[in-house]
């Protein structure tokens, strides 16, 4: 202290400056690392903007995505990446624990050329194949049908079914693509890999409520109908999709 | 000598106040940033929690590990899963914090074939699920469908106190005996829950329309089986079918 005070420019209140800025910095330093720990720990946020979230296991497997239609992923099957059927929506896809697709929740609608089209879906896959059960809604131009829906699904893995259609998808459009996607769905659909509607709950586009339970081969045999009239009835129908029998309020 | 001295410090202070200042901008951005909206293209991340302004926690997003446990009456009870299934998904919470549903997925193959679950459902206020969109597969027998269930009006916290009660007992045949006594006196007292609708297919491969009166038991059902016959039948309360429809009986 002595030989302190005894340097000129060390006067007590300069040294107590000095101090200060020590302690302040100190201190801002440490504010500083506590906000970077938590944005790298466990951030809070009142609000995100994001294109896309994946949720991953620890070991990095993705079990959900959450995305806009830009950034959904493609279909991903054991470790495979196909082209989807359809358009990749906004929405959510679910995975499981072996990383495979098996369900999510896709959504979209538009006028475009003065035509409206819009769908959504919520969809779970059976293990290894497509979806088994899903609640849908589809329309174009305000024929509109929404529901509930059960599939069968066949044993084999989808990837039998994809790995046949994937190269298809990659040919440039025209007849040529449409007729050979048109000869895989239909060897496809002889060798069983397709599936089959079993029960269908809902509204279709001829404006009828119904409920619908269709045998192995997709055909419905049984059918609850009250119809855009108002009518209502109880039908069995036959292998060929013939009204075998009709129950209605007047017998 | 001193003059070089006292411009050097001079010039520290500067710059000391220089950094100071600009710690305190990116310390008060980096909560700043954390205040407002941010903007991602895309993250990772194994768990998000939606909160109330008041930290009521009123949904995770998360994988398996990170999936909570269910919240009953403000407690977490250690009830979920077992046996292997790592389910990920979506847990919904009512205002009072407590878990009113989810949606939730899971699918593996196991040493003896498969395994998957997939499910959405949502719980009756302080218990369990009362509508559930559902697929359940074990070794390719396979359910998928609609489910609305009847569910007591005593608090699921009742059940699951005596659940981890009895869990927490040896193995043995007084647990055994302890288990018994337990899911009888749930039917005694009608706590049990009762299937009222199932819309779907069944592991047997029919694909039906099930409506059930208050104790579970099916009255009335639409099936499809599996070749193909379609019968609609009403049932008595002991399961026996008292009347039949078919398609062949047209002549009638």
């Amino acid at each position: 202290m002595t030989t302190m005070s005894d340097l000129p420019f060390a006067r007590a209140s300069g040294s107590a400056a000095s101090r200060t800025y020590v302690i302040a910095a100190t201190l801002f330093g440490i504010l500083g690392l506590a906000a970077f720990a938590r944005a790298v720990q466990k951030p809070r946020f009142d609000e995100i903007d994001v294109e896309r979230i994946n949720i991953i296991a620890p070991n990095g497997t993705p079990r959900l995505v959450i995305s806009n239609a830009e950034r959904a992923p493609d279909v991903i099957i054991n470790g495979k990446t196909y082209h989807r059927s359809g358009s990749n929506e906004a929405g959510m896809i679910f995975y499981n624990e072996e990383g495979s697709e098996n369900g999510g929740m896709g959504f979209s609608g538009h006028t475009r050329d003065g035509h409206v089209s819009a769908n959504a879906g919520f969809m779970f896959d059976q293990y290894g194949q497509d979806q088994t059960v899903g609640l849908t809604y589809d329309e174009q131009d305000g024929r509109r049908s929404a529901g509930l829906r059960v599939w069968d699904r066949p044993n084999q893995s989808v990837t039998v079914l994809a790995d046949m259609v994937e190269p298809i998808k990659l040919m440039p459009n025209g007849p040529e693509k449409t007729r050979r996607m048109a000869a895989v769905r239909d060897s496809a659909l002889k060798l069983g890999l397709g599936g089959a509607q079993r029960v269908f709950v809902g509204k279709q586009t001829d404006k009828t409520a119904t409920v619908v339970l269709a045998d192995a081969q997709s055909r419905a045999r049984l059918r609850l109908v009250v119809d855009s009239a108002g009518a209502a009835r109880i039908e069995f129908l036959d292998e060929g999709g013939k009204v075998i029998r009709s129950l209605s309020a007047t017998p | 000598m001193d003059e070089q001295l006292r411009r050097e410090i001079r010039r520290l202070r500067r710059t000391t106040a220089i950094a100071i200042a600009a710690l305190v901008v990116v310390a008060a951005s980096a909560f700043v940033q954390a205040r407002q909206r941010t903007k991602f293209d895309e993250i990772d991340v194994e768990r998000i929690n939606v909160r109330e302004p008041n930290g009521t926690l009123r949904l995770t997003i998360s994988n398996h590990a990170r999936l909570p446990e269910a919240v009953i009456g403000g407690k977490a009870y250690p009830l979920r899963g077992g046996s292997g299934v790592q389910s990920a998904g979506l847990i919904f919470f009512n205002d009072e914090g407590n878990e009113d549903g989810g949606l939730v997925w899971t699918g593996q193959r196991t040493a003896t074939g498969t395994r998957a679950a997939a499910n959405l459902t949502f719980d009756q206020f302080d218990q369990d699920e009362t509508v559930s969109l559902g697929y359940g597969e074990e070794n390719r027998r396979r359910e998928a469908g609609l489910s609305i269930i009847d569910r007591p009006d005593e608090s699921i916290q009742v059940f699951a106190e005596s659940l981890m009660a009895i869990r927490a007992m040896p193995d043995g045949p007084g647990k055994d005996a302890r288990m018994t006594r337990f899911r009888e006196s749930m039917e005694a007292r009608g706590a049990m829950p009762a299937n009222r609708l199932y819309v779907g297919k069944q592991a047997d491969k029919s694909s039906t329309v099930m409506l059930s009166d208050r104790k579970g038991r099916p009255r009335l059902r639409l099936t499809v089986d599996s070749l193909g016959g379609a019968r609609i039948e009403f049932l008595d309360d002991g399961g026996h079918v008292t009347r039949t429809l078919t398609g062949s009986d047209a002549a009638r």
